[in-house]
């Protein structure tokens, strides 16, 4: 069994690279621009990557052939800081579809603006 | 094992266990211990992180200085005959050549040994850190109430409901002890705060009065004036337990609140506003600090405010009270067991012809009935080449005292430095001789905290290389110094509790305040306790003050400005303020690492008016120059002080800057307002100053 | 299922919490936020209903027998999703993987408060078990009103 990828349907979250032990997958992050990429030669099959994926833009075929594959994501800026974030835009809009939030922030700008919302409820 | 230790930090007195473990030590809290003052065992940033005073630099061996700031190390033995003979030497000439320091950092026993040794050796050169401290407390409680301590208990603030803090930055000094406010206001109590910055302990007050550094008896005599003008003050209380009131009434008839507001900045209806809350509760307690004391007005600024407290009769019952909150764990222990250079253990006159005779008797020797030098009158000495010799016990001048150069120049001038300290300090820089002492974790003994609660505190921690305990490197001396007599006559004591026990004996206080007591009672004794079956006195003045007649001295004070005052040269009024994250000069909290990254370095807090006009950025560096120093600091523009007024951390060596004029009685300086001016710097040039401070060994 | 309570009224920016998460931790998964005229702690609130489980691609993230949500460190990944789906920030990656506040386990299996309530100074924190919590209040301040009245009956 191979993975084959669906990069359209990819938000560039990074779970299948993190998952995947053999290094068949990396990712490189360079002026705000993300590059994933597959080989295949490094791949052992064991498709750990369609497991964690939350887009299911990774499926798995037996005696699948291919050669390696790659895409590239805009990273995101936080709404409220302004600097650069390791999340994509595609990921951010995919979020926002699944109603984790309306407002994209870093996580530092989200410790600050939660602890001023808990502080304001004093008044 | 837990091992029960007293936190070496603040005069709180928190408890707290510390564990032996495989590799190391680990703290633990001390939540299973009832009425101690840290309810729940919960402790503040510093004693977090006590397990760092474990660093490596701590002293190891005693040290002989080749040349200044290079030693090398001896042993004992040699440490110790040379002190006793250089001490010898230089009493056989005059005993007041010799000035001796105690610390307010380490135990009542050797406390009371290093004022015994300078007595015996015939001067009462003697005093230490409360001098710069709360000594205007000691001088000014004294004056009205006969006595100089925390007339009640950290219960009693809970109990209050008007809680006045006076120039006392409570949440960042005393946390722990801030938690009895939070309580207090949780049933309903009313909190002023007098501050001339908003601080973190403002955040909690209902009336916040904003005043100029340096007029705080103004502001008690305009108070006053309007509890008198209502005729708010308890007309029973003054009539029955107190003298002096007419003189009072025409004194502060003058303080108008329009004028006041004129002298201190604060709004008049704040005043009155004030004034009536404060008198009409029904239990209220004032607590201060150096905001209140550390003042050439501090004797006054302290007798001003127990007098206010005084004629509205919050005082002598539960829930009620003048409470100083002393700074360190044990000044309280260093100032009962008479580490002053005018009383012996037990506040007793040393003028006092019959107690200078019981002493004579119980040492076996000759005493003076001369009163000696303070520090920063030592200081002053000094330089005037008067003093020969200095034994300093845990204590940094060189950064702690006020025009701090003055206090380098003087160590220099000695012919004799002894420090005994547990790490290389600034002070002990410039010393002939250094004495590696065991940190209070490392050794055992009693220490007395702002109630007047004696605790025990045990030893957890194995010293480090030869460190030995204050009693013992201090009874070392007296006995090479020939001070071989039996008992009290002597030095020879097998253990800490010994010197309890000779302190029991002479000290009225302490009388029955036993060890065996302490170790049984992890919650300590409130003094005074006359006998071994009293239970202690958590509350003073039920009955009776301690004046002569019993009565409260009611103080008529007129308000005078600081020792110095801004004008075209020096055009603002620089104040020193803390961290909640420091302790003082840095010696013990600079280590820790855990604190250090948190509170980083000192702010220079400016009112964006005074940003403006002297071209001052948010975190850009300011030039801070008084007629005494130079300083660098980068600045943070706030609204939390007054235009006119900066204010500056102290823990790095501001007091490069500040003023040593002294208060007539209680010889405190001026810390707290001098004049100053500001002007930006770049990052290049700042570097530049606080290389060459250091290479002087002023600041850290 | 108990949890800290953060009551910001009582908070006076000591960060003794910090302190003592970081002293037996490493580093410190709480952090005190200082504003104008007040000051919040914050950590890990672990939600009863997280968005952070819910986000987790490899069931890392579990709830234990206290109800604190904990990362098993085996399954963990550290793919960032559940720093996405965190509206306090918690999350941080740490190594390879995500690390946050873990409601001191061992204390709690000793029956002892987590670190930082222990230590806080002035009660702004505190372990509670919320529906307890919110019955004391009702009740405390049920008893202030009742008090009142009672002042002024006639012949009390």
């Amino acid at each position: 069994m191979r993975p084959v990828f669906d990069w359209e349907k990819c938000i560039g979250c990074l779970a299948c690279v993190r998952a995947c032990k053999t290094g068949a997958l990396s990712y490189s992050d360079e002026n705000g621009v993300r590059r994933i990429a597959f080989e295949p030669r490094l791949c052992d099959g064991d498709l750990l990557c369609v497991d964690v994926c939350p887009v299911n833009a990774v499926k798995g075929f037996p005696n699948h052939e291919s050669g390696e594959s790659s895409a590239t994501f805009e990273l995101a800026r936080c709404e409220r800081c302004g600097r650069l974030t390791s999340f994509t835009v595609k990921e951010v809009e995919w979020a926002k579809g699944e109603d984790l939030f309306t407002v994209f922030l870093c996580s530092a700008c989200r410790r600050v603006e939660s602890a001023k919302k808990i502080g304001e409820g004093l008044e | 094992m837990k091992v029960p230790v007293v936190c070496p930090y603040c005069g709180v007195g928190c408890r707290l266990y510390i564990e032996r473990t495989p590799n190391g030590y680990r703290l633990d809290y001390a939540d299973d211990v009832p009425g101690i003052p840290n309810e729940n065992g919960s402790l503040c940033p510093k004693g977090n992180a006590v397990l760092d005073l474990l660093s490596k630099d701590r002293l190891r061996k005693p040290l002989k200085a080749k040349e200044e700031g290079k030693f090398v190390e001896v042993s004992w033995g040699e440490a110790i005959r040379e002190v006793a003979e250089k001490l010898r030497e230089i009493a056989r000439d005059d005993p007041n050549g010799l000035m001796f320091f105690g610390s307010a950092k380490t135990y009542n026993e050797p406390n009371y040994l290093v004022q015994k040794l300078a007595r015996m050796l015939g001067t009462n050169n003697i005093d230490h850190c409360a001098r710069l401290c709360h000594s205007s407390t000691v001088a000014g409680l004294k004056a009205v109430f006969g006595a100089g301590a925390m007339t009640n208990t950290y219960r009693d603030i809970e109990r209050a409901d008007v809680i006045m803090i006076w120039g006392h930055n409570y949440a960042e000094t005393h946390p722990v002890g801030f938690r009895y406010v939070i309580k207090a206001k949780e049933r309903g109590a009313k909190v002023i705060v007098v501050d001339p910055r908003y601080t973190r302990t403002a955040w909690f007050s209902d009336i916040f009065l904003q005043l100029y550094p340096g007029t705080d008896v103004a502001l008690a005599n305009g108070l006053m004036n309007v509890i008198i003008k209502h005729g708010l003050y308890d007309k029973e209380f003054v009539e029955r337990r107190t003298v002096g009131f007419q003189e009072l009434k025409k004194t502060v008839e003058k303080y108008t609140p329009k004028r006041v507001e004129e002298i201190t900045g604060v709004p008049a209806e704040l005043i009155e506003e004030a004034a009536v809350t404060f008198a009409k509760a029904e239990n209220a307690v004032v607590t201060w600090a150096m905001g209140l004391t550390q003042s050439v007005h501090g004797y006054d600024n302290v007798r001003a405010v127990a007098t206010l407290i005084a004629i509205t009769g919050h005082i002598g019952k539960p829930g009620n009270g003048a409470s100083p909150m002393r700074g360190q764990n044990n000044v309280q222990g260093a100032c009962d067991l008479g580490v002053l250079p005018n009383v012996f253990p037990g506040y007793q006159a040393v003028t006092d012809e019959e107690k200078r005779r019981f002493f004579e008797g119980f040492w076996g020797t000759e005493l003076s009935g001369e009163v000696g030098l303070t520090t920063v009158e030592a200081t002053h000495e000094a330089l005037k080449g008067k003093l020969k010799a200095y034994y300093i016990v845990g204590e940094n001048p060189v950064i702690s005292e006020a025009n701090s150069r003055n206090a380098v120049k003087a160590l220099r001038r000695l012919e004799f430095l002894v420090v005994q300290d547990i790490f290389p300090t600034e002070t002990a820089r410039l010393a002939d001789i250094v004495l590696p002492a065991t940190s209070m974790l490392e050794n055992e003994g009693s220490l007395t905290n702002t109630e007047r609660r004696v605790q025990w505190s045990f030893k957890a921690i194995e010293p480090p290389g030869e460190a030995r305990p204050d009693w013992w490197i201090v009874s070392e001396i007296g006995k090479a110094l020939g001070f071989t007599g039996s008992g009290a006559k002597g030095f020879n004591y097998r253990s800490a509790e010994d010197v309890l026990r000779e302190i029991n004996a002479c000290t009225p206080q302490y009388r029955g305040i036993t060890p065996e007591r302490l170790k049984a009672n992890l919650a300590g004794i409130h003094w005074p306790c006359p006998s071994e079956d009293h239970p202690g006195t958590p509350l003073l003045y039920t009955e009776r003050f301690l004046t002569p007649d019993g009565r409260a001295h009611l103080a008529s004070v007129e308000h005078r400005p600081p020792a110095e005052t801004p004008d075209d040269e020096y055009p603002l009024i620089l104040t020193t303020t803390r961290y909640v994250g420091h302790f003082h000069t840095l010696t013990m909290t600079g280590r820790s690492e855990l604190l250090r990254k948190r509170w980083r370095e000192p702010f220079l807090e400016v009112h964006p008016s005074d940003a403006r006009r002297f071209g001052l950025e948010d975190n850009g560096w300011a030039l801070i120059e008084t007629r005494r120093g130079r300083y660098v600091a980068r600045v943070k523009v706030t609204k939390a002080v007054k235009p006119g007024v900066v204010a500056i951390p102290w823990h790095w060596g501001a007091n490069i800057l500040t003023n040593d004029a002294l208060d007539p009685v209680s010889k405190i300086p001026d810390t707290k307002a001098c004049a100053c001016r500001v002007k930006p710097v770049g990052e290049t040039e700042a570097e530049r100053v606080l290389e060459e401070l250091r290479a002087e060994g002023v600041v850290a | 299922m108990s949890g800290i309570l953060i009551d910001p009224r009582k908070c006076i920016a000591c960060r003794a919490c910090e302190v003592a998460c970081e002293r037996e931790h490493g580093r410190s998964f709480i952090t005190v936020f200082e504003f104008e005229s007040s000051a919040v702690p914050l950590n890990c609130r672990h939600c009863e209903k997280a968005p952070c489980i819910e986000a987790c691609p490899t069931r890392a993230l579990f709830r234990d027998k206290d109800g604190a949500v904990m990362v098993d460190v085996k399954k963990c990944i550290g793919c960032d999703m559940c720093l996405l789906a965190c509206p306090f920030g918690i999350p941080e990656i740490a190594g390879r993987v995500m690390v946050k506040c873990d409601l001191c386990p061992e204390r709690r299996a000793k029956g002892k408060l987590p670190l930082c309530v222990q230590t806080c100074p002035t009660g702004a924190l505190s372990y509670v078990e919320p529906n307890e919590f919110s019955a004391k209040r009702r009740k405390a301040y049920a008893e202030r009103l009742a008090l009142r009245r009672s002042e002024n009956a006639p012949g009390l």
